[in-house]
C-alpha cells in the first residue's frame, strides 16, 4: 500500500527517500492532468504542478509520459487549439469572413459552453468533440462549392502544431514509456501488459486510461506517481502492490476521511 | 544533477504552447481562407424561386348550382 504526498510536502519526501535510499531510481510517472495542467495557464493548479515538474526536473528525475497519456495531452491541446481559433472567427474585430450559418453554430454552442462552465467552475472553457464535429458539418463544402472549407481551416490552423507542441513537451523533460527504448530497460521490472491492467480495473473499479497509468507505475522502479486524480490515490491507498502518489494538497486533504488499513 | 532531457522549465511550458496557438495567418492564407468562405456562403444560399403568376381555374357551370 502506498502514501498520498501532498505537493507542498515533496522537498521533505525526497530528502526523505533519497537519504533512504542512495540507489533510488530518480524516475517518476505522470497522469494526463498533470500534463494538461502544467500547459494550461487557466488551471487552478498550474503555478504548483509546474513547481513540482521543475523539483523533480532538478533534482534528475526522468519524468515518463504512458502512448495514451500522451495522446490525451495532445487531444486536449487539439481541442483548446481549434475553440480559440473559432472563436477568434466569431469576434467582431475578426478579418475572416466566415460563413453565416457556421457563425451562428459557433455562438450557439459558446453560449452553451459559458452556461457549462458556469454552472461547473472546474470545467475548461474548450469544445468538445461533439460541439467541434457540429461546427464542422457547417463548414462542409455547400452545393456550390469544390473545397471544404473545414479542410483549409485544418490546413492554416493545426498544420504542423501538435507536433510542434509534443516536442515543446519533450523538451520540458517528458519521455514517452517504451519497452523497445534501450535506456528505458533499467526502468522496469516487469512487461507492461493488458492483463495486469484489467486485474487493476477489475480491483477498484478505475478507468481504462487510469489502470493503463496505474499499470506501468507498478511494472516500473519508479517510487512514486504524480498525479491530479482522485482515482489514482485510491487505487494507492487500495492496492498493496502499488507505491506512493504525489497529488495537489487539496486533493491528498480528502483521503483522510478514507481508511484502507 | 538534473535530468538531462529537461532543455526547458516547465514555468515557460504554457507560454510557449500558447506561442503555436497564436501563431499569426499570413495575409495570403487570410486571402486564401476569405476566398473559400465567400464560395462556401454563396453555395448555401438557395436558388431564387421565380413564382408564377396563378392562373385563373374556370369553375365547371354545374358547380354554381
Amino acid at each position: 500500500m502506498g502514501r498520498v504526498i501532498a505537493f507542498s510536502q515533496l522537498p521533505a519526501y525526497l530528502e526523505q527517500v533519497e537519504a533512504a535510499n542512495p540507489a533510488l531510481t530518480r524516475a517518476t510517472i505522470l497522469d494526463t492532468n498533470v500534463l494538461i495542467t502544467s500547459g494550461y495557464e487557466v488551471r487552478a493548479e498550474f503555478e504548483h504542478v509546474h513547481g513540482v515538474l521543475d523539483l523533480l526536473n532538478d533534482r534528475g528525475y526522468r519524468l515518463l509520459a504512458t502512448v495514451n497519456t500522451k495522446a490525451e495531452f495532445l487531444e486536449f491541446q487539439r481541442r483548446l487549439h481549434l475553440t480559440e481559433t473559432l472563436l477568434d472567427m466569431v469576434d467582431q474585430h475578426s478579418r475572416m469572413r466566415i460563413p453565416s450559418a457556421a457563425r451562428a453554430k459557433i455562438t450557439t454552442l459558446k453560449g452553451s459552453l459559458s452556461t457549462a462552465v458556469g454552472a461547473d467552475p472546474e470545467r475548461d472553457f474548450v469544445f468538445n468533440d461533439v460541439h467541434l464535429k457540429k461546427i464542422k458539418k457547417e463548414f462542409s463544402a455547400g452545393p456550390h462549392s469544390g473545397r471544404t472549407g473545414w479542410l483549409e481551416i485544418c490546413t492554416n490552423f493545426l498544420n504542423g502544431h501538435l507536433q510542434a507542441m509534443a516536442q515543446e513537451l519533450e523538451d520540458s523533460g517528458v519521455e514517452y514509456v517504451s519497452q523497445h527504448v534501450s535506456s528505458q530497460t533499467d526502468l522496469f521490472h516487469t512487461k507492461i501488459d493488458w492483463p495486469d491492467a484489467m486485474g487493476i480495473v477489475e480491483k477498484t473499479g478505475v478507468s481504462f486510461s487510469d489502470s493503463m497509468i496505474l499499470n506501468a507505475f507498478q511494472c516500473s522502479h519508479c517510487p512514486f506517481i504524480v498525479s491530479m486524480d482522485f482515482d489514482v490515490g485510491y487505487a494507492v491507498l487500495a492496492d498493496p502492490r502499488l507505491k506512493d502518489s504525489i497529488m495537489p494538497d487539496r486533493l491528498a486533504a480528502e483521503y483522510r476521511h478514507y481508511h484502507f488499513r | 544533477m538534473k535530468n538531462p532531457r529537461a532543455k526547458k522549465p516547465f514555468a515557460t511550458l504554457a507560454a510557449r504552447l500558447k506561442a503555436i496557438r497564436r501563431r499569426p495567418l499570413t495575409q495570403e492564407q487570410l486571402d486564401r481562407l476569405n476566398g473559400v468562405f465567400g464560395e462556401m456562403e454563396k453555395g448555401n444560399k438557395p436558388e431564387p424561386q421565380v413564382q408564377e403568376p396563378r392562373k385563373k381555374i374556370a369553375r365547371p357551370p354545374e358547380a354554381e348550382t
